[in-house]
């Protein structure tokens, strides 16, 4: 396997096995799984036989049962929340442990037409046979229908208002009429939408209330407390560094605290203990960039150092992540630099390391 | 003689339904419920139809009101359903625990103002926390909630109550290494008054208690002795108790029971539509949001049931709870937004509701004053905040503000004062909002006479007796005034006017003296003789004048600071009187002020400043004394003050004064950079505080100068390339419209 990133359900192909073996309650029609199972899968666990499901999200339970407990609605459910509050990675997961399968994806941009959602042609075989099922070019949206499996769009909100607004049809009647033809794909059973939809784009192309109606909201939230952070960020490092082949050891949880404490103080524009007020940058902080910039220390360390991340692996990744605006995220992270991390003993190396590379 | 002991959670919708049924089945010849025995009396005016729940019955120490206890009744507190259920069938009724009269002696009960925040009390609940952990629940409450509350099927209470003793026994024989005195007297009183009614001839006994006290009233014989050990010998204090009208959002204190619940308007729901799955629920829900203007459908109602019952499926649970609705709520109705869900959280799950008692029930005279009074001025006493805007010119108007400022006196807190924002004195602004326990700040008020104008006047004048501070005392006559208590005005005056003669602290007296001009003009809207407080005002003022150099003499900074703000307040009351001696005599004060030396520099520019607005200083004069303060001879760090005096507030003198701002602009340049940066602060903080209008002015001001050289910003010609940028020329024109 030579692919640079597995599939959800390739990478964890054994874990939805054993959850498929152990699983004998009732699964909804099309569905590889029941209910609870996908949010054991989700959330991780041990099954009766012992074996250990890794968490896919770590955060509320809560919010991943009633995304699940959308899905077995015929409702489609939207996710939002910031960058990086792991949209995409749960909408991947839910697709693959729902329907087995997360490749059928729709990515929103502004450019995203009518026929990359419902359907197109094959202009050469439309001349040549005229209309016809073999000249029809079908959409990830048209495959989930026609097998009743999941099919998920990325970042609904960029999609302009009267292309979104082709979804209400697909997702009341369940149907996608093919007036050339004058067929229509009806959706099987099993069928249904994971959006995802950004937080910060707000406003962009909202929702029309039509569209919005056939939509359960669930908000992903930053993580919640420093240790559940941290577990996320060390997990997602150390599985990626396995795909990549890193030759760099894992960092050490200190490191990995250190680096988690200072998104978090950026972010909420606290210090960790509640005393100091600061200022927050115009970027996101989001756990998503917390893991990157470890990926980031980790390949210098790797490929340039000696394998161990030191301060200065991560501070390159790290003033980039914060430093989106050249003039107004630099008042903010010099502010922070010298009146935060200077004056903490333990966080000496990363303040010299950033403070050689602002020079 | 059978025992059957009824183990409930209170205020638990499950738990009043399993009574109400069980009692049917039982037919017992007692009831005792659990509560202290002082609350039997009380207990016949449940069947009185005016008694409205949520009501409460209070009791507190006759002679410390505060130390106060309050036993919340919902309508679906199994409590009250067990009252009911058996005065409606002649049944006798009585309660059963630690007398009052021992336990508010005894353990220290919480004052009132820190109820509001009080928390769970530190009961260990550990077993049951690992018997909801194994159960596969987050907390206790939930597994409770969701085990005991939630509909358990009908026709089987019996076994309920026998899982809950069970449940309750397991969890007490693992529980180690606690303080349980308390709830052993408790106990044991509960099983004293259980042989007391064996010894009766009671037969067939219904008891219902807390579950938690079900284990340790199964034994009777084994504990007799110990038990008369336990209850003799126990402080005592003398009791009272009424009936007050309660409100929903109280019913989460944690007083009386040591329980409460924070969800009173979803457990009415469930009390009054059991058979409810959710739809009804939802629809309210949407209702409400439809009133905020929010777009719900019946579409949505449907959903988001459609979405409740998945996700109680998914929970293993037998029906959709609370939690459940809500999350449905939120993510079909609200977009995942959390902001509405708090209106639903005040609107319906919180509910706003007060409850209500009969007229006839024995009061303290003052309360039946208070509640006269308030229904004669049609002041209503309710829960939910209610703006009121008062004119006093006209009588009901000017009745209801004298009596909304005798509450205030008395220190009541069900009416706040607002500033209002036109200017007339004829218009007051008023914030009203009963909460249940001010009850008690008027019963305590109580000693002080027997309706509320005498008690105001009692409560301020032995108030006035104990204070020392002038101030204070200036406060009082304030509060006193529009609340038309006369009767303590000379006691209150006399008492300012002999302390102002022996009092040395200068500060205190120039505090006093703004209340006690403003008061003075009240006289105006409310047709009052003044001339006794004319006197101490006058007297005050002259004592204000003779003594205020010598207390300025060598003040330090942060003094100063304090003084100068008092002299400016000094100097508006002083305006405001409008008498022409007072005026003149203040005048040469601030002269002296203004000229001695050895003065704090703030206090000097200020009264400087004082002067000239009050053309008491001709502009010569004005320059003479603003140049000789920046003039070489003094410290800058002098100069710098008096000049944070003189400005304070305002620098449009400088705009207009050319000669001023000539004096300033030289003396700044001169400073030396080193010394400018050390007076920074200072110039900094007196011009920060300026209008932002004002300082832009100021600042092009001083740029623009003419008669002082400035730099002036020549572009550079060097390396320009006159070429390429006449090529820009034509598109700029078209940009600017100029083609």
């Amino acid at each position: 396997m030579n692919a640079l990133r597995q599939h959800a359900e390739e990478q964890f192909a054994q874990e939805l096995e054993e959850l498929q073996k152990q699983d004998n309650g009732q699964r909804p029609p099309n569905w590889i799984l029941t209910p609870q199972s996908v949010v054991t899968y989700l959330m991780g666990g041990t099954l009766k036989n012992g074996f250990e499901v890794s968490p896919k999200y770590i955060g509320s339970r809560r919010l991943m049962e009633i995304a699940v407990a959308t899905l077995t609605t015929d409702r489609a459910l939207l996710l939002y929340g910031l960058p990086g509050t792991a949209k995409s990675w749960v909408a991947e997961h839910l697709a693959a442990a729902v329907s087995g399968n997360s490749t059928l994806l729709i990515q929103g941009t502004a450019g995203t037409g009518e026929e990359a959602i419902r359907y197109g042609w094959n202009y050469a075989r439309l001349l040549s046979e005229g209309p016809s099922e073999n000249a029809l070019v079908v959409t990830p949206m048209m495959r989930a229908m026609k097998d009743g499996k999941i099919a998920r769009i990325e970042e609904l909100t960029r999609i302009s208002a009267d292309v979104q607004d082709t979804l209400i049809t697909i997702l009341s009647e369940k149907t996608l009429p093919v007036p050339e033809l004058n067929t229509e794909v009806q959706a099987t059973k099993g069928f249904n939408v994971i959006a995802t939809a950004n937080n910060r784009d707000k406003g962009v192309n909202e929702l029309s209330s039509a569209l919005k109606r056939r939509f359960n909201t669930v908000i992903l939230p930053v993580p919640e407390s420093m240790n559940e952070e941290v577990d996320i960020v060390q997990r997602r490092v150390s599985s990626l560094s396995k795909a990549l082949e890193l030759p760099a050891e894992l960092p050490k949880l200190t490191e990995v605290q250190r680096l988690v404490t200072i998104f978090r103080e950026l972010r909420s524009g606290v210090s960790e203990d509640g005393k100091t007020k600061l200022k927050s940058p115009s970027g996101t902080m989001s756990t998503a960039e917390a893991i990157s910039v470890m990926n980031n220390g980790m390949a210098l360390a790797a490929h340039f150092g000696d394998g161990r991340v030191t301060a200065e692996d991560m501070a390159a990744g790290l003033i980039g992540a914060v430093v989106k605006d050249p003039v107004q995220d630099k008042v903010v992270w010099n502010e922070y630099l010298e009146t935060v991390l200077k004056t903490r003993e333990n966080y000496r190396d990363i303040y010299r390391a950033c403070k050689e590379l602002s020079l | 003689m059978r025992i059957h002991l009824l183990g409930i959670r209170h205020h638990g919708v499950g738990s009043a339904r399993q009574v109400q049924q069980r009692l049917a089945e039982l037919q017992p010849d007692l009831i005792l419920v659990e509560g202290p025995p002082e609350l039997t009396e009380l207990l016949h005016w449940m069947a009185h139809k005016e008694l409205r729940p949520p009501v409460a019955i209070l009791a507190y120490d006759a002679d410390d009101p505060q130390k106060a206890v309050f036993y919340p009744f919902a309508e679906f507190s199994p409590e009250w359903v067990a009252v009911r259920y058996a005065q409606e069938q002649s049944i006798e009724v009585r309660m059963t625990d630690m007398p009052l009269m021992h336990s508010l002696a005894t353990k220290a009960v919480e004052k009132l103002d820190k109820l509001e925040n009080a928390e769970q009390p530190q009961r260990r609940v550990f077993p049951l926390e690992e018997i909801a952990r194994l159960a596969g629940y987050e907390n206790y409450h939930d597994w409770w909630e969701e085990r005991f509350e939630q509909d358990t099927s009908q026709g089987e209470s019996e076994a309920y109550f026998q899982a809950v003793g069970l449940t309750m026994q397991a969890s007490r024989e693992a529980e180690e290494g606690i303080d349980r005195t308390n709830d052993e007297i408790r106990e044991a009183f509960m099983r004293q008054s259980l042989r007391e009614a064996q010894k009766e001839g009671f037969v067939n006994i219904a008891v219902i208690c807390g579950a938690w006290h079900v284990p340790a009233l199964g034994d009777l014989k084994t504990t007799k002795k110990e038990d008369a050990q336990q209850i003799k010998g126990l402080a005592k204090t003398k009791v009272r108790l009424t009936w007050i009208p309660w409100t929903n959002s109280r019913m989460s204190w944690w007083s009386g029971y040591g329980a409460g619940i924070h969800s009173p308007g979803w457990y009415e729901h469930r009390w009054k539509n059991p058979d409810d799955l959710g739809e009804w629920w939802l629809t309210q829900v949407a209702r409400l949001l439809r009133k905020q203007k929010v777009d719900v459908s019946t579409a949505h109602v449907i959903e988001a049931y459609r979405l409740a019952e998945s996700l109680a499926i998914l929970r293993n649970l037998p029906r959709a709870g609370l939690r459940e609705l809500n999350e449905a709520t939120q993510s079909v109705m609200c977009m995942g937004e959390g902001i509405l869900m708090r209106l639903v959280q005040e609107e319906l799950i919180m509910a706003h509701r007060m409850g209500s008692v009969p007229q006839e029930l024995p009061k303290l005279p003052i309360q039946t004053d208070f509640e006269t009074k308030a229904k004669k001025l049609r002041l209503d006493i309710r829960e939910d905040r209610k703006y009121l805007e008062l004119d006093l010119r006209k009588e009901l108007d000017l009745s209801r503000s004298i009596f909304l400022h005798r509450l205030r006196v008395l220190d009541i807190t069900w009416a706040d004062l607002l500033r209002t924002s036109s200017k007339g004195t004829f218009k007051e602004g008023w914030q009203l909002s009963w909460r249940p326990e001010s009850i008690l700040e008027l019963i305590e008020k109580a000693i002080w006479g027997n309706r509320i104008e005498d008690a105001a006047t009692q409560f301020l004048l032995d108030q006035s007796k104990k204070s020392t501070s002038i101030t204070e005392l200036a406060a009082k006559l304030e509060a006193a005034i529009p609340a038309e208590l006369f009767g303590v005005l000379d006691g209150l005056i006399t008492r300012i006017s002999d302390l102002a003669t022996v009092s040395a602290d200068m500060q205190e007296l120039m505090a006093a003296l703004t209340p006690l001009v403003s008061v003075s003009r009240y006289g105006n809207v409310r047709k009052t003789d003044f001339s006794a407080l004319m006197q101490v005002v006058e007297s005050l003022l002259t004592r204000i004048c003779i003594g205020l150099p010598t207390a300025c003499y060598g003040l330090d900074d942060d003094n100063a600071r304090k003084m100068f703000t008092l002299i400016r307040q000094v100097d508006e009351s002083v305006l405001l009187l409008e008498i022409e001696p007072l005026l003149l005599e203040w005048q040469n004060t601030l002269k002296v002020l203004a000229d001695k030396e050895q003065m704090p520099p703030l206090l000097k520019g200020g009264s400087t400043r004082l002067l000239f607005d009050r053309r008491l200083l001709s502009e010569e004069t004005m320059a003479q004394l603003f140049q000789q303060a920046l003039s070489k001879g003094y410290e800058p760090a002098y100069s710098a003050a008096w000049l944070e005096g003189f400005l304070k507030g305002s620098g449009l003198i400088l705009l207009y004064d050319p000669i001023l701002w000539k004096l300033l602009y030289s003396w700044v340049a001169d400073l030396d950079s080193e010394v400018f940066i050390e007076q920074l602060p200072v110039l900094r903080r007196t011009f920060a505080e300026f209008e932002a209008a004002e300082r832009r002015k100021l600042g092009e001001k001083a740029r623009s100068l003419p008669s002082l050289p400035t730099h002036r910003v020549s572009p550079t010609t060097d390396d320009f390339d006159f070429e390429q940028a006449e090529a820009s020329l034509p598109t700029m024109a078209a940009l600017l419209g100029l083609t």
